[in-house]
């Protein structure tokens, strides 16, 4: 290959968009190595929220469905967690996690199937009864602790030397959540992409062209409980405590709000919408201690105010306007897209 | 997409280069600085996760009540501690909604970015059952925690900067359990408990309570939050003609059922559990006649009850509360906070060095009284004795207002055998 072959090649490769992603990654590989243990552990709840939130972008995002029942799957993915951890097992997060991934995901095939013949608002109402139901069901077994809820031993010792805990609990939870996020980019490639988008812009269509609706909304209903359910498992990990008061409607809620925040057809909206669940609040209740919950709304509704477009198109927006050479999708003039 | 695949088929590569960070980077422990932290000569810092918003809300007053009493301290001067020190006392109030992830990360904040002395008073069984481990491991004293979970003060050498406050749900059981043995022995008594760790405490110290008592339980029956109402409950409990019905409930449901058993025109006998017996809350919705005769265990002054009107410690909760706080002053969480900053107080006098170790020495040993306690109570621990208050106050209601009923019943250093 001549010189010149390979600068275009690298130009080619090296676009504005893989510039900044390769910088985001980075800086979350270095940031506990830089950072206080408070700020890490804050990152590493971001992560957790973020996987939680980006099954909620497959499931509302690509494939169209709204459900407000996702902290049913983040619960069995929790107590999946908190039993396999407090087994003491080596290598228990990842266990744990394909372990909570099948469970779910079987559940949520389950689930799909019976809830995903019903349309819009019907279909709605199915899950927000499962998210009501979530944390009433918990309280009546014994293996979950009832509501005093169930502690979770991660293990002071499983830190390798020279890593604090905060510092492991970090990495382990980045390399859990970039798998998911790395298996979620993959399997987004061309056909279920388009057969997501087809059934979600217009089911009737798709079908006429050949797309089995069903089978794809299940699929998809499917993988976003299993997703849902390994940030459940890291959940359990970090926060130390799975508690059904944790896993009640509004903590469904708040990861539909991460993803619309976020922008719900993104990936990296997804860690954008963790990032708003966790700091967010936080940010809300130090503005005033009375009317914390009040300010937090508000920041909601400006958010999807100020930002219909979501956060991740602002990005793309503010990229093409400086000229960032990123590629238009093939059917589109750039003013289409704007 | 492409480039971002690109980028995804690249990550292995980046996450590979971890362990070479690990060991150019690894932050190590860092070593502590001479005294501890949080309290220097003239200021002492708590700080606090609490239920500021979320489904628990209705206990900010608590919070905010230890707040408004700590600045009216510190307005005066501050506390004057055991080694002979005045020290102001900060308090930093940080809102968990009721959320365990929220409380883990602010109980972080408080120790590591803060630099809190102590945690003070956190609401609710699975925020504190969140946080303790961490503090624990911190050496972060964490007390006078609001949970009527037996828990916090059953295993002090396992937990040792862990403490509660309020009386357990068993310690309040075992009073009731005693009044029914004493007003009708063999007496029939049915249960109806809310389906959680609350309504479960109240069940299962009668069942263990009640053992060789000569009392007969029979039926017991358990509702959701989320029911629309108890009626049916108190209906198939009322059929088993009890004397006494237990009602382990919170405000809503504790009035429904004194309501459904007033129209039944049952004479089964009400004991209401503490956290409902609210006359606003709880007596005036179920009916003040169809309340007659209902039977509590308390051990604050409740702030409505116009018995408190010439009540010194009563009165200087009103003044101090109007003046320094931003709470609805007729909350009966609202003279909880100022006990606890009472309690909190007397700890700090008898604090003899600026160390947490000897502060929690000084939690270990209490024997105070406190004006916005039930005459006749006591917060007090001591070796073996890991639960402060211990002693309630029976009262009847006669239609207007509690009643005292009889001397304060005292299971003093006894909580840990009764559940």
């Amino acid at each position: 290959m001549s010189r010149t072959g390979v600068v275009t090649r690298l130009r080619d490769v090296v676009t504005v968009k893989t510039a900044i992603q390769a910088a985001v990654l980075l800086a979350f590989v270095i940031f506990p190595f830089v950072s206080p243990p408070f700020q890490v552990h804050q990152m590493t709840e971001v992560i957790v929220f973020a996987v939680m939130v980006l099954s909620v972008n497959l499931l509302t995002g690509f494939a169209g469905p709204i459900s407000l029942g996702q902290n049913f799957f983040v619960a069995i993915g929790a107590y999946t967690g908190a039993l396999l951890i407090n087994t003491g097992m080596p290598f228990a997060v990842p266990i744990a996690s394909v372990a909570a991934f099948l469970v779910a995901a079987v559940v949520g095939l389950l689930v799909g199937a019976c809830a995903l013949r019903l349309t819009d608002v019907y279909l709605v109402l199915v899950t927000v009864a499962l998210g009501v139901l979530t944390p009433i069901v918990i309280k009546r077994f014994e293996f979950t602790g009832g509501s005093e809820g169930l502690p979770v031993h991660a293990g002071q010792a499983s830190a390798p030397a020279g890593l604090a805990q905060d510092q492991w609990m970090y990495v382990v939870c980045l390399g859990v959540g970039a798998v998911v996020f790395a298996a979620l980019a993959y399997a987004l490639r061309r056909p279920w992409r388009l057969r997501l988008t087809a059934v979600r812009d217009n089911e009737l269509a798709a079908r006429v062209i050949g797309v089995n609706a069903a089978k794809t909304k299940i699929m998809a209903f499917a993988v976003s409980s299993g997703m849902a359910a390994v940030g459940g498992v890291l959940y359990a990990y970090v926060v130390g405590l799975v508690a059904a008061e944790a896993f009640t409607l509004l903590f469904a809620i708040n990861l539909v709000v991460g993803a619309i925040v976020g922008g719900s057809r993104s990936l990296w909206g997804a860690v954008i919408g963790g990032a708003f669940i966790v700091f967010v609040p936080a940010w809300t209740s130090g503005v005033n201690e009375a009317m914390g919950g009040v300010v937090y709304g508000v920041a909601v509704i400006l958010a999807v105010i100020l930002l219909p477009g979501r956060l991740t198109d602002i990005v793309a927006r503010l990229r093409r306007s400086t000229g960032g050479r990123d590629r238009l999708p093939l059917n589109r003039t750039p003013s289409q897209t704007t | 997409m492409p480039s971002s695949r690109r980028v995804l088929r690249r990550a292995p590569l980046v996450l590979v280069t971890i362990p070479l960070l690990l060991t150019a980077c690894g932050r190590g422990t860092t070593a502590a600085g001479d005294g501890d932290p949080g309290i220097t000569d003239d200021s002492i810092m708590f700080g606090t996760t609490t239920s500021l918003s979320g489904p628990t809300s209705a206990y900010a007053p608590l919070p905010m009540g230890i707040q408004s009493c700590l600045a009216e301290v510190n307005d005066k001067g501050g506390v004057t501690m055991g080694d002979g020190k005045k020290r102001k006392v900060e308090f930093t109030m940080l809102d968990d909604a009721y959320q365990p992830s929220r409380a883990v990360q602010n109980a972080k904040k408080l120790v590591e970015q803060d630099k809190v002395f102590g945690v003070l008073n956190s609401i609710g069984t699975a925020v504190n059952g969140a946080i303790y481990p961490y503090l624990n491991e911190q050496k972060t004293p964490q007390i006078f925690i609001s949970s009527g979970a037996t828990k916090w003060g059953a295993s002090p050498d396992t937990w040792p900067w862990t403490i509660g406050y309020q009386p357990a749900y068993a310690t309040e059981t075992a009073v009731y359990v005693e009044h029914m043995k004493q007003s009708k022995p063999g007496a029939k008594v049915a249960i109806l408990y809310q389906n959680d760790d609350l309504g479960k405490d109240y069940l299962n110290a009668f069942k263990k309570l009640s053992q060789d008592s000569g009392l007969q339980l029979v039926g017991e029956e358990s509702y959701e939050t989320s029911d629309a109402s108890v009626d049916s409950q108190v209906v198939k409990l009322l059929q088993g003609k009890p004397d006494f019905l237990l009602a382990a409930t919170t405000p809503k449901f504790g009035a429904q059922a004194i309501k459904k058993k007033a129209d039944l025109g049952a004479d089964t006998v009400i004991y209401l559990n503490n956290i409902s017996a609210g006359v606003e809350s709880t007596l005036q919705p179920a009916g003040l006649d169809a309340s007659k005769g209902v039977i509590t265990a308390g051990y604050l002054k409740d702030p409505t009850d116009p018995r408190w009107s010439g009540d010194e410690g009563m009165k200087h909760y009103f003044e101090s509360a109007k003046k320094y706080g931003k709470f609805d002053v007729t909350s009966v969480w609202g003279v909880n906070g100022y006990a606890i900053c009472d309690t909190l107080v007397k700890v700090l006098e008898q604090t003899k060095s600026p160390t947490r170790q000897a502060f929690m020495d000084a939690v270990r040993a209490m024997d105070f009284d406190n004006p916005y306690l039930a005459p006749g109570l006591k917060v007090k621990t001591g070796a073996g004795d890991a639960f402060p208050i211990e002693t309630l106050q029976l009262q009847e209601f006669d239609g207007k207002n509690w009643r005292m009923l009889g001397e304060p019943i005292s299971y003093e250093g006894k909580t840990p055998k009764l559940s």
